[in-house]
């Protein structure tokens, strides 16, 4: 008994984070002091043995009657600010225009934050949490003997790659940069094609330990606000120790879990969110990674290209369509082989029956097996080339496929005919733009190979039932996941015209259902006649 | 996890209507419809569809009186509540025989037509758990999934009708009005009660966002049920002539059969077809089972839903079971035709509407 209760008071232990230093959310307690000398002692005890921290404690004025402390983590700063705003300021130029100290001795403090910085971005903290986080993010603090208070100079200037052409979701025309890395570029380049003031960029920290710097980007009076308000709850809805890359985000905020079909879209495209936050979605950028949720996301945003509005409308609502029957074809293919193959051989024209019957002739296994075995040799292929550098996987993409499906017919393990139906299921479902949806395809084309191995054409259509009924009760954000195809009277069908169809741009007058409804006109014409 | 809404607009209301009105009859009522009046069979089903909107009228004109109650609560406010419940667990047991000899007939039609060595049971249990997949997911994803059906099931059938034009021989349903009127009356009573899901309307009430143009919908929805079954009775008469029509199990996926599409890669394109009534049937046997389980959820006044929803399935799959053949099953379908289907179509909802007039229960109808 005893031994039980000590293992639930460790249990309740593990379940805190807490120490004598910090609290539950691993926020700092200790209380910033009058005294410098405490102030740099809690600052040691908390940085000890952290190489990475740079502090130095220098007197300034003539007589160096006023200690000061400042503290940076090495390399996350730009040394070039530190040095000529502020410790040139401080320790040269303060000595050489002396003041009359007995003026100013009441109030260094002010003296020191609006005359003594050469640099516009300060702040001033009360607490050691902020001031210490402020050190972890990159800018250098600055204390002064005898006051409670922190100036905090933002110095931030690490080194990252910049901003780079992209290496997924490529487009032909349009622009090129992505993403990057850091939050505050991402947040420009979005910020570079919408110079509003309405467009709003929210910033907030997610992860206990990791502080990660959030920023949600809406435009004021477009977002919907129930889907905004919805969007925070859910934010701060959890306590995550680290959140290393967006998906972490996408996958605590999400509503169904068990779906293999993605509920946000993650873009690197900065035109692509920027598009998007204009409709009234809502832009989550995470620091440290390229990766741009945007909520709410429907089917239709993932069929979507960011070049569908670049290119001609005629030619995009053509492969529009396309992408579609690719999807309907990367879930279907082989199941639906199977079911005619196997259990109603009657509806194939009687040459092609023939003619696959003669190329099952030597194959000693049922269809399912062999479609199977084949589906699974591809998405090796597919895993193996994913993780080798670039010349290596294409030689596995022609050894794997060219060589080894010839040698596989040849050797007739499986019928030419399959092969086929694998080569077409895999090309479709790279015709798909999205790779998150891709991935919900093929798993559920797995769903519709056992199915209709089992029951034929009806199974098809029970596989084929089973993902439209769970597809339909998919939300986002409360927004239908199938919407505009479904439930689409919401907004008077305008939504239509950007889904199996791209309209051209001068019919599309109306934002989608992510927008407010009194902010639905996005287009409008100055001469009436041209309506 | 997250807030959750369970209202349908009316456009759902109407589509999902369309879907369990039209997979209700379409595979037999040409041949009932010949059996009946012979060449005139489709005057009839005009009757019927006359009928049949009467039916609707009165049914809506009852719902919108009491737009937050289902058929359980306001027949308690309006008959007093044994009654009420009396006629509720009467209306379970009803739809729970008719959806089970429905899922038998659809066992039956598959295993002839797409599956002949599987055992029967094996398809109706399949069908049945996919149709509570859809029940527990709410009636809001039920009126979704119908919009994306109501596409893939109508659109090739009145495709299929528009390619079997050219076949159709007029001068076999002619001469016209040869049968006496009072058995064309008599037949379009009989037929009218194919259009027995109108009944499901009294149980939709609480789930609609808009009750106005309740009356419209289903205006609509019978109107186009009811101009479609005429045209595949004109095409099935004009096609096979009066005894063809009569001798024919399903006469319409016979004519689908015939369709020559041209250059089609697909031969039997009755299959695919029949792949498409698959659908409308599941709509139809989802509906039933979601009504049923909402009916019981009503009485006992539980506040979940979806537990209800298996226990549900023994059930249903032993009562289609019973009957040894399909003979036998459409001789039971008859016979609840006969006694049971006309109650909740019109007499149970004329009485509960004149006698919420005269005791001036639930909101009047605004002009």
């Amino acid at each position: 008994m005893s031994r039980l209760k000590e293992w639930f008071k460790n249990k309740a232990r593990m379940n805190r984070w807490e120490d004598e230093f910090h609290d539950e959310d691993n926020k700092i307690t200790i209380p910033l002091s009058k005294k410098l000398d405490e102030n740099i002692e809690n600052l040691e005890l908390l940085f000890k043995d952290c190489g990475d921290f740079v502090r130095r404690k220098f007197p300034v004025g003539i007589n160096k009657e006023i200690n000061v402390f400042i503290g940076y983590i090495d390399l996350m700063i730009d040394r070039r600010i530190i040095e000529e705003s502020l410790l040139e300021q401080l320790i040269v130029q303060v000595r050489s225009v002396p003041p009359q100290t007995d003026k100013i001795k009441t109030s260094i403090y002010e003296f020191i934050r609006d005359g003594g910085l050469a640099t516009a971005d300060i702040k001033e903290v009360e607490t050691l949490d902020e001031a210490v986080l402020a050190v972890l993010s990159g800018d250098t603090i600055l204390i002064i003997d005898g006051y409670a208070k922190v100036i905090v100079v933002a110095t931030k200037g690490w080194p990252n790659r910049g901003i780079q052409e992209l290496d997924s979701e490529v487009v032909i025309r349009g622009p090129k940069e992505g993403f990057s890395e850091a939050l505050r570029m991402n947040t420009v380049l979005i910020r570079r094609r919408i110079r509003d003031t309405k467009l709003k960029v929210k910033q907030m920290q997610i992860g206990t330990r990791s502080r990660t710097d959030i920023a949600i980007m809406y435009i004021d009076d477009i977002v919907r606000k129930d889907i905004l308000k919805d969007l925070e709850e859910r934010l701060n809805s959890f306590k995550i120790d680290s959140v290393i890359d967006s998906s972490y985000i996408e996958q605590l905020i999400e509503e169904d879990w068990r779906s293999p079909f993605p509920q946000i879209q993650a873009t690197q495209r900065p035109d692509r969110a920027a598009s998007a936050i204009l409709e009234g979605r809502i832009a989550i950028i995470v620091d440290n990674t390229p990766f741009v949720l945007l909520v709410p996301s429907t089917i239709n945003n993932f069929f979507q290209s960011a070049e569908d509005y670049y290119d001609r409308w005629t030619i995009i609502s053509f492969t529009r369509i396309i992408r579609f029957i690719a999807a309907f074809f990367a879930a279907g293919v082989p199941g639906f082989y199977i079911a005619l193959t196997d259990y109603h051989p009657s509806m194939i024209p009687t040459p092609l029956t023939m003619a696959i019957a003669a190329s099952r002739e030597q194959v000693p296994f049922p269809t399912v097996v062999e479609v199977v075995l084949m589906e699974l040799a591809f998405e090796l292929l597919r895993e193996a080339g994913t993780r080798l550098p670039g010349p290596i996987g294409s030689t596995i993409g022609i050894v794997g496929g060219l060589i080894i499906g010839q040698a596989a017919v040849e050797a007739k393990i499986v019928s030419p005919v399959v092969v086929i139906i694998v080569a077409v299921t895999a090309i479709s479902s790279f015709a798909i733009p999205d790779n998150s949806l891709t991935v919900g395809f093929r798993i559920v084309k797995y769903l519709i190979i056992a199915f209709s191995s089992v029951l034929g054409l009806y199974g098809f259509l029970l596989g084929v039932l089973t993902i439209l009924i769970h597809l339909v009760s998919l939300k986002s954000f409360n927004i239908p996941f199938l919407y505009p195809y479904v439930s689409s009277g919401l907004s008077g069908y305008d939504d239509l015209k950007d889904s199996i169809f791209r309209f051209p741009l001068f019919m599309m007058k109306k934002r989608p259902i992510f927008s407010r409804e009194d902010q639905r006109v996005r287009l409008r014409f100055n001469n009436k006649k041209e309506e | 996890m997250f807030t959750k809404n369970d209202k349908i607009s009316i456009r759902q209301v109407e589509v999902l209507l369309i879907l369990d009105l039209y997979s209700k009859a379409i595979l037999f009522l040409p041949r009932n419809a010949a059996e009946i009046a012979n060449q005139d069979g489709w005057i009839c089903l005009i009757g019927a569809t006359i009928l049949a909107l009467f039916y609707g009228y009165i049914i809506t004109r009852l719902v919108k009186r009491f737009p937050n109650d289902t058929f359980v609560e306001f027949s308690s406010k309006i008959l007093s509540k044994p009654v009420g419940i009396f006629l509720s667990i009467l209306l379970i047991i009803k739809l729970t025989v008719t959806v089970s000899f429905e899922l038998r007939t659809f066992g039956e039609v598959v295993k002839q037509v797409l599956l002949p060595k599987t055992p029967i049971e094996i398809i109706i249990s399949s069908m049945l758990l996919m149709a509570c997949y859809l029940v527990r997911k709410g009636f809001e994803a039920r009126a979704r999934l119908g919009e994306i059906l109501f596409f893939i099931v109508l659109i090739p059938i009145i495709a299929v009708y528009i390619l079997l034009l050219p076949n159709v021989d007029f001068e076999n349903i002619q001469p016209i009005l040869t049968t006496p009127l009072p058995k064309i009356l008599k037949g379009s009573y009989n037929l009218s009660l194919d259009y027995v899901s109108i009944e499901l309307i009294l149980l939709v009430g609480p789930l609609l966002n808009n009750h106005k143009k309740l009356g419209r919908a289903s205006f609509n929805a019978i109107l186009f049920v009811g101009i479609l079954n005429v045209i595949s009775a004109v095409i099935a008469l004009g096609v096979f002539g009066v005894i063809g029509t009569k001798t024919q199990v399903w006469p319409v996926m016979v004519l689908m059969g015939l369709v020559e599409i041209p250059g089609a890669f697909i031969e039997r394109q009755e299959i695919l077809i029949m792949t498409f009534w698959i659908l409308s049937v599941f709509s139809f046997i989802s509906a039933s089972i979601y009504f049923i389980s909402l009916i019981i959820t009503r009485i006992t006044k539980s506040a979940d839903q979806n537990f209800l929803v298996l226990p549900l399935v023994p059930f249903i799959y032993i009562i289609s079971l019973l009957p040894n053949n399909i003979v036998q099953t459409s001789d039971w379908i008859l016979f609840m035709r006969d006694y049971f289907r006309f109650l909740f179509l019109f007499p149970i909802p004329l009485i509960l509407l004149l006698v919420a007039r005269l005791r001036k229960l639930g909101e009047p109808i605004e002009k």
